[in-house]
C-alpha cells in the first residue's frame, strides 16, 4: 500500500463502546484518525495507524489489556507465552496472538487477566485448576486421605496368553 | 442471480492468505467498510471480519459475484458468517497480487441470496 507518497488527512471516527453484555452501545468516543485517498475512487482508506488508534480506543474503554500490558504481566510473573497460555487453559497459540496484537482476549478471559495483574489470583491457585476436578476414588478411599495408595498390578503377558484359565492372573507390583 | 458462480481458486487463495497473515500494510479498509462493520457488530477489531472472510473463502467452491469497478485489481463479492450471522463482503485483490482493499463488510442489503 503506497501510503508514504500520499497525502494523509485527519478525520473524525466515532468508536462505539459496547455494553457489558455486548448488545448495545454504552458510549461513543470520537477520535481523529489518519486516512489516505484511493487515487482511483477517491474513497477514504484507513491507514495502519488509524486501525491501531481505533482498536486501542475501543480496547481501553472496554478495559481490555493491551498487548504491551500482557507482555509486562507475563514478564512480571516470569512465565513463557506457553506457560501463561496453559495456565489460562487457552493454549500457546491463542495467547501468542493476544500478545502480538493479532487478536484480543474475550471479555471473560480479560477479567481473569486483570485479576492476575492486580494480584487477586495466584499462580498456584491457577495451577491447581489444571488438575482433574473429578475425584474418582470411592468414598472409603477418600476417607483415608493422603495415606491411601492405589494398588498397581502388573500385566502378566504369559498368563494372558494362556486362554485355558477363566481369569488372567495379575501380579501385585512391588 | 445468474452472475453467481464459484470464485476463481487462485483469487480466493491469494486473498485468503493475505487476510490470514493480517498485515495491516497489505490490507486497506475503506472508512465506510469499517464504519458499517462496527455498526453491525459493535466491534472494530479488524482481525475478526478478516478471519471470518478467510474462513468463507477457504471453503471449496465458494460462490461469489465478480464486480466490475474502476479499480486496479479484481473484485469479488461474497457472503461470509460471523457469530452465526451472515454478512456481505466485497474485496479487491490489487493487480500486484500482494495487497487487498476491503470495500464492504456489512449486513446484506438484498437478502442472503442476492450478491448484487
Amino acid at each position: 500500500m503506497k501510503t508514504t507518497d500520499q497525502t494523509i488527512e485527519l478525520i473524525d471516527f466515532e468508536v462505539l463502546i459496547p455494553t457489558l453484555d455486548g448488545t448495545g452501545v454504552a458510549d461513543r468516543i470520537t477520535i481523529q484518525v489518519p486516512v489516505t485517498r484511493d487515487p482511483e475512487t477517491g474513497e477514504e482508506l484507513l491507514t495502519p495507524e488509524a486501525h491501531e488508534k481505533i482498536e486501542q480506543t475501543q480496547a481501553r474503554y472496554m478495559g481490555l489489556l493491551t498487548p504491551d500490558e500482557l507482555k509486562a504481566l507475563r514478564s512480571r510473573l516470569g512465565l513463557t507465552q506457553r506457560g501463561l497460555g496453559e495456565l489460562l487453559q487457552v493454549g500457546e497459540k491463542s495467547y501468542t496472538r493476544w500478545e502480538s496484537g493479532r487478536a484480543r482476549p474475550s471479555r471473560s478471559i480479560n477479567v481473569l487477566l486483570r485479576a492476575l495483574r492486580d494480584c487477586k489470583l495466584s499462580i498456584p491457585y491457577l495451577q491447581s485448576l489444571q488438575k482433574p476436578v473429578v475425584d474418582w476414588r470411592v468414598p472409603a478411599e477418600r476417607h483415608l486421605g493422603e495415606s491411601w495408595q492405589p494398588i498397581v498390578f502388573q500385566f502378566n503377558r504369559t498368563a494372558a496368553a494362556d486362554t485355558t484359565g477363566d481369569y488372567v492372573n495379575l501380579t501385585k507390583a512391588a | 442471480m445468474d452472475d453467481q458462480k464459484p470464485i476463481p481458486v487462485e483469487w480466493a487463495r491469494r486473498v485468503c492468505n493475505i487476510l490470514r497473515e493480517g498485515d495491516k500494510n497489505k490490507i486497506a479498509w475503506t472508512l465506510r467498510a469499517l464504519q458499517e462493520w462496527q455498526a453491525a457488530t459493535l466491534s472494530v477489531f479488524s482481525y475478526e471480519p478478516q478471519d471470518a472472510m478467510a474462513d468463507a473463502l477457504s471453503l471449496p467452491g465458494v460462490i461469489g459475484v465478480k464486480v466490475n469497478l474502476s479499480e486496479d485489481g479484481e473484485t469479488y463479492a461474497f457472503f461470509f458468517t460471523f457469530q452465526k450471522r451472515i454478512f456481505y463482503g466485497k474485496i479487491c485483490l490489487r493487480s500486484n497480487q500482494l495487497n487487498i482493499k476491503i470495500i464492504s463488510a456489512h449486513i446484506p442489503r438484498h437478502g442472503t441470496k442476492d450478491l448484487s
